[in-house]
């Protein structure tokens, strides 16, 4: 197990070491640059000079051992926009995407895994119908039209809660406080999530029910309620849980356009303003981070694999 | 054998199939309902926040002014179903600022002042060398200028600076600095902190975005506390103007010798000025808090606090002004009918110097022997039905153009100048006199080469696609082919001000309130994108700037713009409003645009 585990983040190394030449090559080779030096003042010739100041001109390779270099170090580097030190500012947004991710995943879950389960079982009843339904929605739904949609509806016309930002400017901290603005958001993520997980749990639940050794429990008069807990869920999470272990990076790499809509200052908002703006260390930082997150998900997810169908467990 | 009755397995039948089938149908009905997204729904753009750093920081960038006398104070207040015209609103004579200092305001009751609330579309850096329209609009009420602009007529009127005066040489200028002023840190602000200040801003590591403007300027002095001293080369007479843009003090107590080249972190986390307002919190990607600061040198500000919300959807900064949760949103003409309904609202049209144009790059390679000249741009000019598209994309909120000056800057816009109606026989009979003859697939030809060329543009701005689409079509009416390029906005920054690759744009330009263009449209400035070089131009633009009498001020100005609408260097479509959707408790919000608003949020009041 140790050893595969070293094994694991050995490989883990590697892919990232890869990623992250791969997105400097990526970035580097966007047309335009650095926002910060093309809304200013300068002529040609003074962009030239600034670039080479901030050492941009030298060949890529040059450039990104000198990023690597500071990384060995610990590193990140300062954001070329908004001159603070990228570790920092990736600091700032995480707490703010974990919250809302962490609560759509939650609600994505404890919603989308019932109704997966539910509409397998009833299959073809009123349920099914309703369910698969809100699957269809749910998926098709762009999330730009759903979020402002609600806004429109629970803000703007019964001014029940608010329309946008994390929390109440004027007012102390209160947990209240902060879960109104977490509704909205939150549902609107796992709308799109919630669909895809109760299709899969759906699938796979029926696929599991007619395996022979289900049929077997029957046979063996089984409740059929046994049946389906004892002996068919177990088997049927394990494409459930890959999906979740997809899900997971999106912990931290937040939604940019829900997070638009609602002001919401998370990491997707970062990212995306940090590729509009070419702030080179900010993409960087960002999408380091990010890939070990997917690595690190992946591993948590084969180590669950194992849990739930011990066939493949990894052999001590 | 027992069977489950509820765990059925087994194909889909026929039915089910149909049902099934009608369930998607339903489905893809209500997805294509969606699909449109009216109004409310624009498609969010994440990637483009909104008005990304509405290049106006580029825009944002030039030059000097020249309001002064000329300007009426009445026309120029008159914008707008928003409140009376500004009360102070005497034309100040340029060359000796001798404006009454405005007497403290009575001190309001703090606490009782209230939280004004706008949205900024984009992350704040709040740093005042670097330009982007949503650090300006925290500067302005963190820190002060020398001058600022009148909120009526747009002429220099006394900031920190209580009077200047130029020397009868007309190089030397003196500028008497009000005293007892502090930072918000109670240090006090002296005449070393504007020579720190204006010394930042030429220096050419620091990519200020006032530095091409402060280029005469070559010899600053502080000889005592309260006196400043400039001097310029060559006689300047737009510097009072140009102090007025963007030119905030840094203390120099806290930034000596620190490496500004990048915005200095200690400073941007606990930003130090002499504005109404003190820094108060900032939570990056969320919002940034000013408190009113006690010791403002003209009163304490009627409002207890300003927060600027970050909201990149500008739905969303319409659904806030709606339910009160911002005190202002700065909205495009279609959301119009969204507000018209709602009675805490009210709109105001503010006066802004944004130029919409169709550019051409006169020195491109391949296309820069057309377009440089002027019969084809003429042409081009006559082909535009400017009207349509003013109507088509600000619902007539606007005016169309035909140079540079729109008709707010009273009377420093000539009212007589050439204009281009739309005459589309009168422009094929100009491409023909340019030597252009009709080649294959309608699309004219000159010397086998057909007359067809990118027209580059952001993505993400629903009114400038909208105007691009209809400009393709009127050239293709008189045989002209342009092809709609358009790419993110960094990608197009690049295009156009880094490597000048550009054929020809769609696009817009935010400038001073002045008719002082020069760093536009001189031969080589470094805003002067397009290429367009007129010695004459350059000339008169340079001699604009030693003269100091009003009167022959604007009629060196008048003759530019003669030049100018005759030229067409590029196609001047409109300026438009900048529309305002403000709660109607608020009070006193000065009647232009933002830009120049923010700077009087000492006077706005909520009640």
């Amino acid at each position: 197990m140790q050893r595969y585990l070293i094994g694991r983040v050995g490989q883990a190394l590697g892919v990232l070491f890869v990623v992250s030449i791969v997105t400097f090559v990526l970035i580097h080779s966007a047309p335009g640059g650095p926002a910060i030096l093309l809304q200013g003042d300068l002529t040609q010739e003074q962009i030239r000079e600034r670039m080479a100041d901030l050492g941009l001109n030298d060949p890529l390779p040059v450039q990104y051992a000198r990023w690597l270099g500071n990384l060995l170090q610990g590193q990140l580097g300062r954001s070329l926009s908004q001159g603070v030190p990228v570790g920092t500012l990736i600091a700032e947004r995480l707490p703010a995407t974990l919250l809302l991710s962490g609560a759509a995943l939650l609600l994505t879950l404890a919603i989308g895994l019932p109704l997966g389960i539910l509409s397998a079982v009833k299959r073809n009843g009123l349920v099914d119908v309703l369910v698969t339904g809100f699957a269809f929605f749910g998926m098709s739904v762009p999330v730009f039209w759903l979020g402002i949609l609600l806004i429109l509806l629970f803000s703007v016309q019964l001014g029940m809660l608010p329309s946008a930002g994390m929390y109440s400017l004027d007012q102390p901290f209160s947990l209240g406080d902060r879960l109104r603005y977490l509704v909205m958001p939150t549902v609107v993520l796992a709308t799109a999530n919630m669909a895809q997980i109760t299709r899969y749990t759906s699938s796979s639940v029926l696929a599991v029910l007619a395996e022979d050794y289900v049929r077997t429990a029957h046979a063996k008069g089984l409740a059929g309620r046994v049946v389906l807990t004892r002996h068919a869920l177990r088997a049927a999470l394990i494409p459930v849980i890959t999906i979740v272990g997809v899900m997971l990076p999106r912990l931290v790499t937040g939604a940019a356009i829900t997070e638009a809509i609602f002001a919401w200052p998370g990491m997707g908002r970062l990212a995306v303003d940090a590729a509009v703006q070419r702030d080179y260390p900010l993409v960087m930082g960002i999408t380091l981070i990010v890939s070990a997150v997917v690595i690190a998900s992946n591993l948590v997810v084969d180590m669950v694999y194992g849990w739930a169908d011990p066939r493949i467990r990894v052999a001590d | 054998m027992e069977h489950h009755p509820t765990v059925t397995i087994g194909r889909i039948g026929r039915r089910e199939l149909l049902r099934r089938a009608g369930l998607m149908l339903g489905a893809a009905g209500l997805l294509a309902a969606c699909g449109q997204p009216s109004a409310p729904a624009k498609p969010a753009e994440p990637a483009k926040p909104a008005e990304p750093a509405k290049p106006a920081a580029p825009a944002a960038t030039t030059a000097p002014a020249a309001a002064a006398a000329p300007a009426k104070p009445a026309e120029a207040s008159k914008p707008a179903e928003s409140a009376k015209p500004a009360e102070a609103a005497k034309p100040t004579p340029p060359a000796s600022g001798q404006a009454a200092a405005q007497p403290a305001a009575a001190p309001a009751k703090p606490g009782a002042g209230g939280t004004f609330k706008l949205p900024v579309n984009a992350n704040i850096t709040p740093w005042p060398p670097i330009g982007a329209v949503q650090n300006l609009m925290v500067n302005k009420t963190i820190f002060s200028q020398l001058i600022k602009y009148d909120k009526g007529n747009f002429a220099p009127s006394p900031d920190l600076a209580e009077k200047w005066e130029v020397s009868p040489d007309g190089l030397t200028w003196t500028f008497t600095l009000r005293k007892g002023v502090t930072w918000h840190d109670g240090k006090p602000f002296t005449a070393a902190d504007a020579k720190f200040s204006i010394e930042t801003y030429k220096d050419e590591k620091i990519n200020s975005i006032l530095r091409s403007n402060l280029t005469p300027v070559n010899r600053i002095e502080a000889p005592n506390e309260t006196t400043l001293i400039l001097g310029t080369q060559d006689k300047f007479s737009s510097l009072p103007e140009i102090l007025c843009y963007l030119c905030f003090m840094l203390p120099k107590h806290l930034l000596e010798g620190k490496d500004m080249t990048k915005p200095p972190e200690e400073f941007i986390n606990n930003p130090i000025g002499t504005g109404p307002f003190k820094f108060v919190e900032h939570a990056r990607g969320d919002h940034l808090t000013v408190a009113a600061y006690d010791g403002f040198y003209l009163g304490r500000p009627k409002l207890d606090q300003v927060i600027y919300k970050v909201i990149p959807d500008v739905n969303t900064t319409v659904a806030q002004v709606r339910t009160g949760e911002l005190d202002i949103a700065f909205i495009g003409t279609s959301h119009l009918d969204a507000l018209r309904s709602a009675s805490n609202v009210r709109i105001a049209e503010a006066n802004q110097m944004d130029m919409r144009h169709i550019g051409f790059n006169h020195k491109n390679p391949r296309v820069g022997k057309w377009f440089s000249d002027k019969k084809v741009r003429q042409a081009l000019a006559y082909a535009i039905d400017k009207q349509a598209i003013l109507e088509a994309v600000t619902d007539k909120r606007g005016e169309p153009l035909s140079s540079p000056i729109p008709s707010f800057l009273g009377d420093w816009q000539n009212k007589n100048l050439k204009q281009w109606p739309y005459d589309p026989e009168k422009a094929k009979a100009l491409l023909k006199e340019a030597g252009f003859t009709p080649g294959a697939g309608g699309i004219l030809q000159k010397d086998g080469e057909p007359f067809s060329f990118a027209m580059s543009s952001d993505k993400g701005q629903p009114d400038r696609e909208q105007v691009g689409l209809m400009v393709q079509q009127y050239f293709k009416d008189v045989g002209v082919d342009a092809q709609l390029d358009l790419s993110d906005f960094n990608t197009y920054m690049g295009k156009w001000r880094q490597r000048r690759e550009f054929e020809a744009v769609n696009w817009y330009y935010v400038v001073p309130s002045s008719p002082d263009l020069t760093a536009y449209w001189s031969t080589g400035s470094s805003l002067n994108e397009w290429g367009y070089s007129n010695p004459e131009v350059d000339k008169l633009f340079a001699e604009a700037r030693t003269v100091f009498e009003p009167e022959k001020r604007k009629a060196i100005y008048d003759k530019v713009q003669e030049i100018l609408a005759d030229d067409q260097p590029v196609v001047f479509l409109h300026n438009p409003k900048e529309l305002q959707a403000i709660n109607a408790k608020v009070k006193n919000f000065p009647p232009v645009g933002y830009r120049d608003a923010l700077q009087y949020m000492h006077e706005v009041s909520i009640e």
